[in-house]
Order: structure tokens, then sequence, then C-alpha cells
């Protein structure tokens, strides 16, 4: 952020580096149900990034002293995999990944019916396979439909999406050379039923016109990757459903071939 | 509105309002609205008027009547601790309670003197659920039902069965249990 060069960002006919207009998302596709062993899971590829989140829970809480006898912990952990960046990164937390995890867990306690579950934990895990700016909302918006194909109680999903401010201009969804040499971006998440802000964080500096906009921004965007959150779950049902036809089916060949 | 077409909702999506029914299971109610929380198909209840979310992915809790797998934590003469791990047939780990207690008028289907010689700590032992709250009561007193796996009390050894007794192969020591019909037999041990 704020590093001085010559690389313009925003060209004549105001495009972006990527060939992008100021308002328009990279493509986004998610996956609900991905993992076998988990009690949820969700894959998402959101441009370059590539994010595996999957939940655990309601169980135990372990340590006991986490235990709260009023409602459910909703532990997450962030993790960026080695060669998810392009130098290697060192494995294990480091002071930004404690950040977001803590960060990502208040976002997702907020739409969790927590009093349900006393003395247990929602465990959320947040793998990012490739990093390419924007992980924060992508780890947040997997997460979030991992926790309801997990069947955990919610308000809402939650939705992240990131704005920001390149070449003195509010743009939607920074890439990572706008991230880099950008001047400001703002990663948001919102409870899109409500329109609720549960995360919304700064690293640059905008004023607070371009502040509002950046957030006007990113809000409208998240409502339509709400709407790809509610495909993926749904498409994945489908295929459950379909599934269970197809065993029901093959039971009662069995049965007319016992016969 | 309360046709039988099988609807999926998600959590947040509106399935009814306050004025035409109670919120059931997996809903809540705010402004007026009821709504769902969790991933599921709708059931409108008409007995009741409630609409309630059956789920999809259900979160796995001890109920009576589910026969239960679990590990022997603390044994007493008169009561029996067990750390239910799983409830037979679901994949899924278990929220909520896992601690249940036999009592020694349950343990077998004849009189018990002292449980110390049914049930030792450690044994995988399989059980129903007579009870789930306030606690949860199991009961072994059935053949199919009580010790699935032992292990020996002097060399930790996997115990073999003899007859009605449990026989250590390693260090020759014979011990008593409650063996369940499905000593041995178990998928997975």
């Amino acid at each position: 952020m704020g590093m001085k060069t010559d690389i313009k960002l925003i060209d004549e006919k105001g495009m972006r580096i990527d060939g992008r207009r100021p308002d328009q998302l990279r493509p986004i596709k998610i996956e609900a149900g991905v993992l076998k062993r988990a009690d949820g899971s969700a894959y998402l590829e959101w441009g370059k990034n590539k994010v595996l989140a999957a939940v655990y829970g309601p169980r135990e809480a372990h340590p006991r002293h986490l235990q709260d006898s009023a409602k459910a912990i909703v532990q997450c952990r962030y993790n960026m995999a080695p060669f998810s960046v392009s130098d290697r990164k060192r494995p294990g937390p480091d002071r930004r990944s404690v950040e977001i995890s803590k960060i990502i867990s208040e976002a997702l306690e907020s739409v969790i019916l927590t009093e349900l579950f006393p003395r247990s934990s929602i465990d959320v895990f947040i793998e990012v396979l490739q990093a390419n700016a924007g992980t924060r909302c992508a780890g947040l918006t997997a997460a979030s439909v991992a926790l309801a194909d997990a069947g955990i109680p919610m308000k809402d999903l939650v939705v992240g999406c990131a704005a920001g401010k390149i070449g003195d201009k509010v743009v939607l969804d920074l890439g990572k050379e706008e991230d880099n040499f950008g001047q400001a971006d703002v990663p948001l998440a919102i409870i899109p039923r409500t329109g609720e802000i549960v995360l919304l964080q700064m690293d640059g500096d905008m004023t607070q016109e371009e502040l509002f906009k950046a957030i006007e921004m990113a809000k409208e965007a998240s409502l339509r990757i709400y709407e790809l959150q509610k495909e993926a779950l749904r498409r994945r049902y489908a295929i459950v459903a379909e599934e269970e036809k197809e065993e029901i089916a093959s039971m009662e060949e069995i049965k007319e071939e016992e016969e | 509105m309360s046709g039988s077409k099988k609807r999926v909702v998600l959590p947040g999506e509106v399935v009814g309002t306050s004025e035409e029914f109670l919120p059931g299971e997996g809903t809540f109610e705010e402004d007026g609205k009821i709504i769902s929380s969790k991933l599921g198909i709708v059931k409108y209840n008409d007995k009741d008027m409630s609409v309630s979310t059956e789920p999809l992915n259900p979160i796995v809790t001890v109920q009576k009547g589910d026969i239960v797998i679990g590990v022997v934590t603390g044994v007493r003469e008169t009561m029996v601790i067990v750390d239910i791990k799983k409830v037979e047939g679901k994949d899924r780990g278990i929220t909520g309670e896992t601690l249940g207690t036999i009592h020694v008028s349950k343990a077998s289907q004849g009189y018990t003197k002292d449980l110390r010689k049914e049930f030792r700590i450690g044994d995988v032992v399989r059980a129903k659920v007579m009870q789930a709250k306030p606690s949860i009561q199991l009961t072994t007193a059935y053949p199919e039902y009580g010790v699935v796996k032992a292990l020996c009390t002097r060399c930790r050894g996997p115990m073999l069965r003899k007859g009605t007794m449990m026989y250590c192969p390693k260090c020759e020591r014979t011990e008593t249990r409650k063996i369940s019909s499905l000593y041995g037999k178990m998928k997975g041990f």
C-alpha cells in the first residue's frame, strides 16, 4: 500500500489492469459440501484466490476454561498454505493470520445462534490454497457457506467483499497489483438480509466521501455474491436428493432380483 | 401456503409471518416474520399452526432409544460413567452432553452385586439410552449390549472372550465382564 510506482492502475478508458470495470467483481465460483469427513464444507474460487473452508461442531469446547455456560464459542483458524503466495510463506500462525481469524470468527458469531449450544465450540477452518488479494473476504464467504452446509442455525449467511482506492478512484474488489500499489483497501462483510456491517477494516487512507462510496459499492456487490452462495447450497442439496433417488431405485432393483 | 411440495430453504429465508404461524424447530421470529435458521425443508404443521425447518444435515444429540458406543471413564460399586463417543448409525460427532451413567440395576438382565466386576476403565461399551434428560441414563440389560472391547488391567493388551470370561493372551490373566454378544465382532475394532 502506498508504494510509489509508475504503474498505471487505471487506463485512459477507465479500465483496470486486469481489464475490469471499476465496479466489476472477479469471477466467483462456490461449491458446498466438498469434504466428506467435515460436518460442513465449502470450496471457493474468487479470481485467482482458492479457499477451502471446513466446519466441525457444535462439539464440546476444549480446553474446558474456554467453555461458556451461556453460549457456544466460535473458533476460527485462517491459515495460508506455504505455496499460496509467490514467495514461500513460512507455515504456521503469524500476526496477520491471527488477526484475520479473530475478525472472521467475530463476524460469524454475529449470525450464529450460539445461545442454543451452551458449553460447545463451533470450529471453522479456513485454508487459503492460493492467494491473490481479498482472501479474508473470500475465506469468510466460504466459511459461511460451510456453516450452512453443516446445519448450524444462523440468522443469515455472511458475505464479504472489498472495495478500495486506486489511481484516485474508488473501485470494487482489488486485485493483487491494485492492493500492493493502490491507495486504500476496505474489506467489508455484511448480513445481507439486514444490511448490518459485521466486518470493516481499512488499509491505507481515503476521504470520508470515498469511504462511504466504497462501503456502498462493497455492499451492493456482496448482495450479488450472496446469490452465488445460496445457489451453491441449493445445488449441493439437489445433488443429495438425486443420489437418494438413485439409492432407492437401486434398492428396489435388488429387492426385485431377490424375488 | 401449506402445500406438501418439498421446498428447500436457506438460513435467513422468510418462511411465513407471525400472523399465520408459530415459529417451530429451526426457525425464529423477527419483525413479524418467521425466518428459517437452518438449511432444510420447510414443514407446515396444520395441527398447532407452526412452521419448522427440517434440517438436511441434522446435528446429532443423544436421544432416548438411541444405541450408543462409549468408553468407560469411571467405575463405582453401583454406577459406571461412560463417555459417549458415537450414536450408532450416525456419522457425525455428538453435540451437547456426552457423559452417561449405567446403574447396577440396569447393567444386566439378572442381579448384579458389584459393577467393578462387570466394567473396567477404558472398556468400550455398547448401550441403549433409557433417558436423555436431565441426565443420560444407559442400560446394558440385553445380550447385545455390554462390553465390546476390553483391555487387560495388568498389561493393557486387548482381551479375548473365553466363555463368559475375558482372557488376556499376553499375560494369561482372566477377568470378568458384562460381555456383549457382539464382543470382537464390531467393525473397526
